[in-house]
C-alpha cells in the first residue's frame, strides 16, 4: 500500500510523521515528495546516494518556420512565450512544460529541448529504500519531479510518501498514486482552516483519509473538535512536547529515541492497516 | 510618440495617478504626445496567475507604444521591453499629466535594471 502523508498547513509535522512511520513499517520505502523543501534526508544518514536529473521539455522555436501567427503565444496560459520584433521569444522559467505550444503550432516550428528542473537521489537506510526528490530553486512547478519519483516507486509492498503542504497541483500529483492519505493536522484554528482545503481535495479525488493530531494539547482543541463533529478517524495523537520537538530538530528519529513515541507509531501502523483494509 | 503608463482607471484623465505596479495594473493609458489624446487599454494580465509581466509587456508592444513610464517594472517585462527596444522611464510624479510633462522635458530617469522582486498588489485596497 502507498500511504501519502499530507497536511494543509505547512509545518504541521508531515516529515516528522512520515520518517518515523517509515521506521516502524518493515521494508517500507520512504519517498520525499516535498520537492520544494525536501528535508527527509536529514533523518536518514544514508551515504552513496545515486542521483539523476529530472528534465522537462521546453519549447524552442525555429525562426525560419515560424510565420508569426501567434497561436502559441495566445495559447500559453503561463505566458511563457511572447512575440517581439516579429519573432517568438520563450521564457523557460515560466514554462510548465505542458507541450501545448507544440500542438497548436500549424507550421511545426516548435520543438522541445530538455531542461533540468530537479533531481532524484536514491539510497538505503537499513531495510528501507529511500527516494528524495528535489526541485531546483526558482522553478515553476515540482510536478515533473513528483511524477518521476512516483514512477520510480515500482513494485513495493509499502511506500510512505512525504508530500508537499497545501492542496495544489503538487499535492494532487502525489495523492493520485496512493491508496490512503494520512493528514497531519495541527489542531489550531489555523490548522483546521488549511486542513479543510486539503480535505476538499481528497473528497474530490475520492481518496480515503484519516487524521493525525500533532502538537496535541487536549481533547478540546479546534482540530480535535473538528474531527469529532465530522466523525473523522483520528489515527494518532502526538503530544505537544518539547522533548519530542527537540529530538526531531536534531535530525534524530523519535521512534528510536523515545519509547512512548515508539509505541505510539506502532499503534498508528496497526490502526492504519485496519483503516486501509476496510 | 505613444507613451504607455499603468493606471487603475477605466476612463482617461490626465489627473489619473500612475499605478504602483506595472503588470498587475487594471488598465494602461496610452498618450499621444503630439495630439495629447489618451486612450485606455484593458490589462488582461491583471489577474493572471503567472507571467503577468510577459503578458502585460506584450499588450504594450501590440499597442505600438514607443516608451513606457512606470513606478515599478518586473524582470520579465523589463527584458521584453529591452529586447523590443522600448525605453522604460521611472515615474517620479503622481499623475499621468505630471509624468508626461517630465517626459517631454526629458527629466525622467531611465530604468537600467528591473525593480526588486516580491511586490504583489494587495487586493481590495482603495485606489
Amino acid at each position: 500500500m502507498n500511504i501519502a502523508v499530507l497536511s494543509g498547513k505547512g509545518g504541521a509535522g508531515k516529515t516528522f510523521v512520515a520518517v518515523n512511520l517509515t521506521m516502524v513499517v518493515p521494508h517500507a520505502l520512504y519517498v520525499d515528495a516535498d520537492v520544494e523543501e525536501p528535508d527527509g534526508r536529514f533523518f536518514f544518514p544514508a551515504d552513496n546516494l545515486e542521483a539523476k536529473d529530472v528534465t522537462v521539455g521546453v519549447p524552442v522555436v525555429d525562426p525560419h518556420l515560424c510565420t508569426g501567427c501567434r497561436k502559441c503565444v495566445d495559447f500559453c496560459r503561463f505566458h511563457a512565450l511572447s512575440f517581439i520584433n516579429g519573432a517568438v521569444r520563450t521564457f523557460p522559467k515560466l514554462c510548465h512544460a505542458c507541450g501545448g505550444c507544440m500542438l497548436v503550432c500549424p507550421e511545426g516550428a516548435i520543438t522541445e529541448c530538455r531542461k533540468p528542473v530537479g533531481r532524484i537521489r536514491a539510497g538505503r537506510y537499513f531495510d528501507h529504500r529511500l527516494l528524495f526528490g528535489e526541485l531546483i530553486p526558482g522553478e515553476q512547478t515540482g510536478v515533473p519531479v513528483i511524477e518521476e519519483l512516483l514512477a520510480d516507486i515500482g513494485e513495493v509492498e509499502h511506500a510512505i510518501i512525504d508530500c508537499p503542504p497545501g492542496a495544489g497541483c503538487p499535492v494532487t500529483a502525489c495523492v493520485q498514486a496512493t491508496d490512503y492519505c494520512l493528514v497531519v493536522m495541527e489542531p489550531t484554528r489555523f490548522g483546521v482552516h488549511d486542513f479543510i482545503a486539503t480535505e476538499r481535495l481528497l473528497k474530490t479525488l475520492g481518496k480515503p483519509y484519516g487524521v493525525i493530531l500533532n502538537k496535541s494539547t487536549s481533547a478540546s482543541t479546534p482540530g480535535g473538535q473538528y474531527c469529532i463533529d465530522n466523525a473523522l478517524p483520528v489515527l494518532a495523537r502526538i503530544p505537544y512536547d518539547p522533548a519530542i520537538a527537540s529530538i526531531h530538530s536534531e535530525g534524530k528519529l523519535v521512534v528510536e529515541e523515545n519509547e512512548a513515541q515508539g509505541h505510539n507509531f506502532i499503534d498508528l501502523r496497526e490502526r492504519l492497516q485496519k483503516e486501509v483494509g476496510r | 510618440m505613444r507613451i504607455a503608463m499603468p493606471v487603475e482607471f477605466t476612463s482617461p484623465s490626465p489627473a489619473n495617478e500612475v499605478a504602483e505596479n506595472f503588470a498587475r495594473a487594471q488598465t494602461f493609458v496610452i498618450c499621444e504626445t503630439e495630439s495629447e489624446k489618451c486612450e485606455i487599454v484593458k490589462n488582461s494580465a491583471q489577474n493572471t496567475t503567472s507571467g503577468a509581466g510577459v503578458k502585460a509587456a506584450q499588450i504594450i508592444i501590440d499597442q505600438d507604444a514607443d516608451a513606457v513610464i512606470a513606478r515599478r517594472i518586473g524582470e520579465n517585462a523589463f527584458d521584453i521591453f529591452k529586447e523590443a527596444h522600448l525605453p522604460v522611464y521611472k515615474a517620479e510624479y503622481v499623475t499621468v499629466e505630471e509624468n508626461l510633462a517630465a517626459f517631454s522635458r526629458e527629466t525622467l530617469p531611465l530604468y537600467v535594471s528591473p525593480s526588486p522582486k516580491g511586490y504583489r498588489k494587495r487586493r481590495g485596497r482603495p485606489v
